[in-house]
C-alpha cells in the first residue's frame, strides 16, 4: 500500500488518513487505518476474514457511512467534509456499485435495472444519455435480454447486468463489494475480468473487496484487513 | 420524483394481486359515503319532484307512506280502497280538482294506473303515438314500459293474475295498446294507464260474457223470468275485450260502492285544501296527507338512515386505513434489502419514501377515480332501488 503523500492525494482517486469507524455498540473499532492510496486508474483489491471491516471501508470510501474521525477523499473531494446529499450525489453519478448478490430489483426490466441511478436521482437527469444502455448491454452481451425481468436470467446474465448498472454512469470509481462471493473459480475469474475490461475502457478505478486470493494477481495493489495477508 | 413513480408503477404492477385488495379496500372505504350520498340525493330528487306535483292525496286510513307511494309510483298497497261515491262528491267541490287513482293490478309486472283521462292533463303527459284511452280494455303504455314490453299501438298486453292458483279469482284480460306516452323521467314511464272500468274488470266487479237473453246452452241457465235471468258459473267470461263484445262486459254492484285505492287532489289554494283534509281526516274511514309532507318525513328517516352509514364509513376507512398502514410496514419489511440496495446507490430516504409512497398514491387515485364512478353509477340507479326498497 502506497503511503499518503501530499503530492499522492493529488492524484489518487482515494485517499485515506487516520480512518476510524467503530459500528454502535462494538467495543473495538472496526476500521482503524492510518493511510491508504489508491491511485487513479489503479485497481485495488481488499481483503481480510470475515468481520474484519471490508465492506465497512468500501461502504466508508463510497459515503455510504462517515468516519468517526480521520478523512477520506475520494475522486479529489474531502468526503468526510461533504454533506449526506452531496455523498449520494456523488454515489450516484461517480461511483457505480457491484453487490454480492448483484443486488436486481426483480420486478425491473433489465432496462430499468441498468437505469436505477437515473431513476433514483432526485436531482439528476432521469434517463441516460441516448444510446449509452444499449451500448452498455451490447458490449456485455445483454443486448437481447432488455426487456426481460432478471428471475428469467441466468446467473451469468444477472452479473453482466449488476455490471452494466455500475457502469451506465460511466463512474470514475467502480466499488464492488465480493461480486464473486457465490461464484465458482471460472465465473469468478470471468466475472473480475468483465469489470476490469470495463473498467479499463472508461479510464474507471476498481475497488474490490474479496475473499479470493485467486483474483490478486488482477489487481495492482492488495490492502490487507485483520492482519490477513 | 418520476423515476420513483416509475419504479412504483413497475412494483404495483408486478405485485398486482397485493395492489388490487389495496386498491378495492381504499375503493370501498371511500365509495361508501360517496354512493349512499349519490343514492339518497337521487332519492330525495326524485320522490319530491314527484311529490310537488299533487298537493294532496285522499285514501282509506292506514300507512301515509303506502297511500303516497301507491298513489304517486304506483306500488302496491294493502290499505282498504276508498269508494267512487268520495271521488264524486269530490267532484262536487268547486274548490278542488280531483283524479281518481285504481293501482294493484300489473301486467307483465308493470303496474297498471286505472284513472281518469284529467291525470294526464294534471301530470303534463303527452300521447307521442295513438290515442288517449276511450272505451273497456284500451291501455295507454308509458314510455319506458313501452320499449321494454315491446309494444306499440295496435299491439295487445295481457294483465297478470293476481293470485295464480285461485280459480275464483278474476281472469288475465287481453287489452289493447292504444297509446304511448311521451318520456316524462317519471314513474309515468313506466306504467299502464287504463279506464277507471278496465281496472273494475281486472278486480272482478264487472265481467263480460254473451247476452244472456240468448244463452239457451244447458247448465247456464239457472232461472229465467220476464225480466232477470239467473247465469250459473258454467258461463264462460270473456278474457279479451274487443271494441265488438265490450257491450258484453258489465258491473255488478252499486256503483257508489267500486273501489279506488286514492283520489289524486288539486285545491284551488290552501284554504281549500286545510278545509278539506281537516273535513276527511276527522272522520274515521280516511285520510288527506300532504305527499311532499309524508316524503320529507320518509327523507329524514333515510337520513337518519345515512348518518348511520357514514359513522360505519369512517369506521370502515379507518380499519382500512390501519391494514393499508400494516400492508406498507411489513411491504417495506419485505423490500428491505431493495431499499438498503437504493440507497448504496444513492436514493436519498425522501426518494425511497416516494418509491414506496407514491405507489400508495396511485393506488388511492384509481381507487378514488373508481369511488366517484360508482358513486355516479349509483346515482343513476338509486333511485328506481330505493323506490323498490321503500315500498
Amino acid at each position: 500500500m502506497a503511503p499518503a503523500s501530499d503530492a499522492a492525494i493529488s492524484t489518487a482517486a482515494v485517499s485515506a488518513r487516520d480512518l476510524r469507524f467503530t459500528h454502535p455498540g462494538a467495543r473495538t473499532p472496526t476500521i482503524d487505518l492510518d493511510e491508504f492510496t489508491v491511485e487513479t486508474g489503479q485497481h485495488t483489491a481488499i481483503v481480510g476474514p470475515s468481520g474484519c471491516g471490508k465492506t465497512t471501508l468500501l461502504r466508508l470510501v463510497t459515503g455510504a457511512l462517515k468516519p468517526e474521525s480521520g478523512e477520506i477523499e475520494v475522486l479529489g473531494r474531502n468526503t468526510t467534509r461533504m454533506t449526506e446529499a452531496a455523498r449520494r450525489t456523488m454515489r450516484l453519478t461517480e461511483i457505480g456499485m457491484v453487490f454480492q448478490s448483484f443486488a436486481l430489483l426483480d420486478y425491473l426490466s433489465v432496462t430499468e435495472n441498468i437505469l436505477l441511478p437515473y431513476r433514483l436521482g432526485a436531482r439528476t437527469e432521469n434517463e441516460a444519455p441516448a444510446g449509452r444502455v444499449p451500448a452498455i448491454a451490447q458490449s456485455l452481451g445483454i443486448d437481447h435480454l432488455l426487456e426481460r425481468k432478471p428471475i428469467r436470467l441466468s446467473q451469468g446474465e444477472r452479473q453482466r447486468v449488476a455490471i452494466a448498472r455500475a457502469l451506465v454512469t460511466c463512474p470514475k470509481l467502480i466499488a464492488c463489494d465480493e461480486p464473486t462471493g457465490n461464484l465458482d473459480p471460472a465465473r469468478a475469474r470471468g466475472t473480475i475480468d468483465l469489470i476490469m475490461s470495463e473498467a479499463d475502457r472508461i479510464g474507471a478505478t476498481v475497488l474490490l473487496v474479496t475473499h479470493d486470493h485467486g483474483l490478486l494477481d488482477r489487481c495492482a495493489q492488495t490492502l490487507s484487513l485483520g492482519g490477513d495477508a | 420524483m418520476i423515476g420513483a413513480v416509475r419504479i412504483a408503477a413497475a412494483h404495483a404492477r408486478h405485485r398486482w394481486g397485493r395492489s388490487l385488495v389495496v386498491c378495492a379496500c381504499l375503493t370501498l372505504t371511500i365509495a361508501l359515503p360517496l354512493v349512499s350520498r349519490a343514492m339518497t340525493s337521487a332519492f330525495d330528487r326524485e320522490l319530491r319532484a314527484r311529490a310537488e306535483g299533487v298537493p294532496l292525496v285522499v285514501g282509506a286510513k292506514g300507512s301515509r307512506f303506502g297511500l303516497v307511494f301507491n298513489a304517486l309510483h304506483f306500488r302496491r298497497s294493502d290499505l282498504d280502497t276508498v269508494p267512487l261515491g268520495l271521488y264524486d262528491e269530490l267532484l262536487n267541490d268547486t274548490t278542488v280538482r280531483a283524479v281518481p287513482m285504481h293501482a294493484r293490478f300489473t301486467a307483465q309486472r308493470v303496474p297498471i294506473a286505472a284513472t281518469s283521462i284529467e291525470y294526464f292533463d294534471e301530470r303534463g303527459l303527452i300521447v307521442a303515438e295513438g290515442r288517449p284511452f276511450a272505451t273497456l280494455g284500451d291501455c295507454v303504455v308509458g314510455a319506458s314500459a313501452a320499449r321494454s314490453l315491446r309494444v306499440a299501438p295496435d299491439s295487445t298486453i295481457r294483465s297478470d293474475q293476481a293470485r295464480g292458483l285461485d280459480i275464483t279469482a278474476a281472469p288475465s284480460i287481453e287489452m289493447r295498446v292504444v297509446g304511448v306516452l311521451a318520456p316524462t323521467g317519471s314513474p309515468d314511464d313506466n306504467a299502464i294507464f287504463v279506464d277507471l272500468e278496465t281496472a273494475w274488470l281486472l278486480e272482478g266487479r264487472s265481467h263480460g260474457h254473451d247476452d244472456a237473453d240468448t244463452i239457451d246452452r244447458e247448465g247456464e241457465v239457472i232461472g229465467r223470468t220476464e225480466d232477470f235471468v239467473s247465469l250459473s258459473g258454467a258461463v264462460v267470461e270473456r278474457q279479451v275485450v274487443t271494441l265488438e263484445n265490450a257491450r258484453d262486459f258489465h258491473l255488478h254492484g252499486d256503483r257508489e260502492t267500486l273501489p279506488l285505492t286514492s283520489i289524486l287532489v288539486f285545491p284551488e289554494d290552501d284554504r281549500a285544501q286545510t278545509i278539506l283534509a281537516t273535513r276527511l281526516n276527522a272522520g274515521d274511514g280516511y285520510q288527506a296527507v300532504q305527499p311532499t309532507q309524508v316524503i320529507d318525513d320518509l327523507v329524514a328517516s333515510v337520513v337518519r338512515i345515512r348518518v348511520i352509514f357514514d359513522g360505519l364509513a369512517v369506521v370502515l376507512g379507518v380499519v382500512v386505513l390501519l391494514l393499508v398502514g400494516l400492508i406498507v410496514l411489513l411491504g417495506i419489511r419485505v423490500r428491505a434489502d431493495e431499499i438498503a440496495t437504493m440507497m448504496e446507490i444513492g436514493a436519498s430516504r425522501a426518494t425511497v419514501a416516494a418509491v414506496i409512497g407514491s405507489e400508495l398514491v396511485v393506488l388511492a387515485l384509481v381507487a378514488a377515480v373508481l369511488a366517484v364512478g360508482a358513486a355516479a353509477v349509483a346515482g343513476m340507479l338509486a333511485s328506481g332501488l330505493l323506490l323498490q326498497l321503500a315500498t
